[in-house]
């Protein structure tokens, strides 16, 4: 079932993705951490991937190169952080050339749903310093509950008059 | 656009009272007192949040008005919403491929237990 949601965090600079996926949490888990596996899922349909890095432990790290259709590459990489099979997942986030220096910390977690599994991915763009100021300034950092959709705000905006 | 300047968008995003404030501001310009009468709350906890939002670049403040009027700036809404659509393909690419991926390997390996 094609249940895809992302939905912008509720109390981080982070946005979630998530998917229900029809199969065993652990056959989810073998195709995100072996590399014969992910290098046919990463990316949208026709874009074709080179793993030149993949070493599948806490303070190792991967590096894919994505070929486009166009013919454009972009490299993804990053170092994992907390592995725990099947379960869950953390790692940096990078794209050569286009956010260097700032990485996104995304945390993925497979969640048994018998013969299915939601698969969620919080991706954080915020950097250390930002959450602590956030924390320093005393913004409302409180626990807020469940996840509101930027969508709302997107169709008022479309609706609004440009330079009013 | 600039990371720094993505995350300082979604971090004021992450509050449902700015959201709110953004939605109505949408709807034209308004003072502190008009955007805080949906809400319980002081009028300096609205300015707090109206703070936030000026410092991230989502609005702006009429520095002649007596008044100050807020103003919606949605360059950087605009952005965030470009940079949500551009990630929400690939996850949604990855995800629809890895689902047909997922079928194919199962038919040899049922439950993920092979190797």
């Amino acid at each position: 079932m094609d249940d895809l949601k992302i939905t912008p965090a509720a109390n981080e600079p982070a946005v979630i993705i998530s998917r229900t996926l029809n199969a065993p949490r652990a056959l989810v888990w073998k195709a995100m951490s072996q590399p014969e596996h992910l290098v046919r899922w990463w990316g949208p349909d026709g874009y074709k991937n080179v793993i030149t890095r993949f070493d599948w432990y806490v303070g190792g790290g991967y590096r894919i190169e994505t070929h486009l259709p166009d013919g454009k590459v972009i490299v993804f990489h990053g170092e994992y952080l907390e592995l725990i099979a099947p379960e869950l997942s953390v790692q940096t986030f990078g794209v050569e050339g286009m956010y260097d220096g700032q990485m996104a910390t995304d945390t993925a977690t497979l969640e048994d749903l018998g013969n299915r599994t939601l698969y969620t991915i919080v991706s954080n763009l915020g950097t250390t310093e930002a959450r602590d100021g956030m924390l320093a300034s005393g913004m409302e950092l409180g626990v807020r509950q469940g996840l509101l959709r930027l969508d709302q705000i997107l169709i008022e905006l479309a609706r609004a008059p440009q330079n009013a | 656009m600039a990371p720094d300047q993505l995350s300082a968008t979604l971090a004021a995003l992450a509050d449902p009272t700015r959201r709110g404030i953004l939605a109505q501001l949408a709807l034209g310009d308004a003072t502190v007192s008009d955007l805080a009468r949906p809400y319980d709350m002081s009028l300096a906890a609205v300015s707090k949040h109206l703070k936030v939002l000026e410092t991230a670049g989502l609005i702006s403040r009429s520095r002649e008005a007596q008044w100050r009027p807020c103003h919606l700036e949605a360059e950087p809404l605009k952005a965030v919403a470009g940079w949500i659509e551009n990630y929400r393909r690939f996850w949604e690419g990855s995800l629809d491929r890895l689902e047909s991926y997922l079928q194919e390997l199962q038919k040899g390996d049922p439950d993920g237990t092979k190797n």
